[in-house]
């Protein structure tokens, strides 16, 4: 970044941040006034300080008193890490936690997980060094002791800011997980819980995310829409279903939407788009490589293409077959795999920008290392 | 009175090491711990039991250890090209894909997909999503000659006990009641 792009946003500016490596997605908002609302975590570019962290020191942000909000939409290794780090760091902060996660259920894991029975590295590694932080107070002394619980249709944060004499109102809501998506995900994590004598081994990541919170962010008149990892599920008290049904907070259409689930066809549900998004919108995803597919496909891209004009992905990850270059790698290697691919992830960002309190102004857009306009390349 | 650890060398480092040494040299691990409680008494050290009985000590001198014979090593070595740790992601029927973080001659990121005849059948229950293992390529220097070795072992880890199971659903309502909505 340039001298002029580590600036800050003005105290009347709305700034939206959408970092990710091609495994990983952490959201920084300015909501004005110089504070900020961190939503989920992963890894920097260049070390192992949390993406958003980073950006903020670079700045000239003090995360001590100038973070307000941590909220961690659900608890896969690619949306927490560092996420614990972020609400040691942010004095000011409050945390919120999906209500699934403060379930017994998901403790149980918590606490069997609390020892680091196993070396590797888990998304339940943050949710034990939180509570800890909770439990004991570490941070200062300051802080709360229970974090906001997340469920659909809650107001989790509601202050009015004064823009240049003029007040605005900036309220952020949880539209998820719903009463039946909180009581299907009890049973999901009651069946990760192991049984005596089975061996000790990393948790599995469960293929159908109920605990996913799903944030509505409004400030002044501009609505800012993040889907995290929410799909759509078969039963309509769930998912993107239940939103559909029972969300009472959404009566204008968002400006920015953050796509879910890395723009994948398991969370694409027309309605949403239809009734939520403006036609005039900007989508932001993140990619994600983890097994043999690369969200989003080239499919995906031309989907979301049809909904908005201005679509924009964090990186343009993609993976490509491997060929060793040790020729003793190279036959083991073809011997012994089907296939192996190199990943190459990428790192980017994507930032937005707009005065409040100039409603005809565009959004500007920035950005950053590999972050790529998905408009373009159609 | 002062408790002092003493390790025998070789050591041996990660539990990768020891199995890729062990696999293929099949020697016992050389690597032992002698606690030793000594007495200061003045000048003169004394050996004693560690649960500091009463049985007559014996002055002893700080090099007792050398006294121990060494055990014949053989010379059998695995010289490593690559190697990585995997993490499993999805199984089928007859292959598994993991995620590949590179440890040794390599520096990047890989997904690939295994078949499953492949692994050890030894291993082959182990094969689950979330399993860890370590996957070594390289020359192996024995005796009666070199050879290329591929060797690919999930790592064991211990069961799960009765005690760690309550405890944690112990400590999980302890959280529950620290963390319920107010």
């Amino acid at each position: 970044m340039t001298n002029d792009e580590l600036l800050p946003p003005d105290k009347n500016q709305v700034e939206v941040n959408l970092f990710g490596p091609g495994y990983g997605e952490a959201i920084a908002i300015h909501i004005g006034q110089g504070r900020w609302v961190l939503v989920d975590s992963c890894k920097s570019q260049n070390s192992d300080i949390p993406a958003s962290l980073d950006y903020l020191l670079s700045i000239g942000v003090d995360p001590k008193v100038q973070v307000e909000l941590i909220v961690a939409t659900h608890w896969h290794d690619d949306h927490v890490r560092g996420i614990s780090t972020l609400f040691h760091e942010c004095n000011k902060s409050k945390i919120v936690i999906s209500n699934a996660l403060t379930k017994e259920e998901f403790l149980k894991l918590v606490s069997l997980y609390t020892d680091r029975p196993l070396p590797d590295y888990s998304g339940i590694d943050e949710f034990v060094n939180i509570f800890n932080e909770l439990k004991f107070g570490t941070r200062n002394g300051k802080g709360q002791s229970s974090p906001i619980h997340a469920i659909e249709n809650r107001i989790i944060y509601n202050e009015a800011l004064n823009f240049n004499k003029k007040e605005l109102n900036v309220s952020i809501y949880s539209l998820s997980p719903s009463d039946t998506s909180i009581q299907q995900s009890q049973l999901a994590f009651g069946q990760l819980f192991p049984q005596e004598d089975s061996p000790k081994r990393r948790l599995p990541t469960l293929q159908t995310n109920y605990a996913s919170v799903v944030l509505w962010i409004r400030i002044g008149s501009e609505n800012i829409f993040l889907g995290s990892d929410l799909e759509n599920t078969n039963d309509d008290n769930t998912g993107w279903s239940a939103i559909l049904s029972n969300q009472i907070v959404i009566d204008e259409k968002a400006q920015i939407f953050k796509i879910p689930h890395h723009g994948s066809a398991n969370a694409h549900n027309h309605r949403v788009w239809n009734e939520f998004i403006s036609e005039s919108s900007y989508a932001l995803l993140t990619p994600f490589v983890r097994g043999r597919n690369i969200l989003p496909t080239i499919q995906d891209v031309q989907r979301i293409i049809g909904y908005s004009q201005n679509v924009f992905s964090t990186s343009s990850a993609n993976i490509k077959k491997w060929r060793p270059n040790n020729k003793i790698v190279r036959e083991f290697v073809e011997s012994v795999t089907k296939n192996i691919r190199e990943i190459n992830e990428g790192w980017g960002q994507i930032r937005l920008r707009k005065n409040i309190l100039t409603e005809q102004e565009n959004w500007n857009v920035e950005l950053f290392g590999d972050a790529i306009s998905l408009s373009n390349k159609s | 009175m002062k408790l002092e650890t003493v390790t025998l060398e070789p050591s041996i480092g990660s539990l990768s090491e020891i199995e890729d040494i062990n696999l293929v040299n099949n020697i016992p691990h050389l690597t032992s711990i002698v606690n030793q409680m000594i007495l200061q008494n003045g000048n003169t050290t004394k050996e004693g039991s560690i649960n500091g009985g009463s049985e007559s000590l014996q002055p002893i001198t700080n090099e007792w250890y050398k006294n121990i014979p060494s055990l014949p090593i053989p010379r059998v070595f695995f010289r490593i090209i690559y190697k990585s740790r995997g993490i499993v992601i999805d199984v089928t029927d007859i292959t598994f894909t993991a995620r590949l973080t590179p440890l040794q001659g390599d520096d990047s990121e890989k997904v690939a997909e295994f078949f499953i005849e492949e692994i050890d059948p030894e291993d082959r229950s182990l094969i689950v999503n979330g399993a860890v293992f370590y996957w070594s390529i390289g020359y192996l220097d024995k005796p009666s000659g070199r050879i290329r070795a591929s060797i690919l072992r999930f790592r064991r880890f211990p069961s799960w006990t009765k005690h760690s199971l309550d405890t944690a659903v112990r400590r999980a309502k302890e959280l529950k009641e620290l963390l319920d909505d107010e």
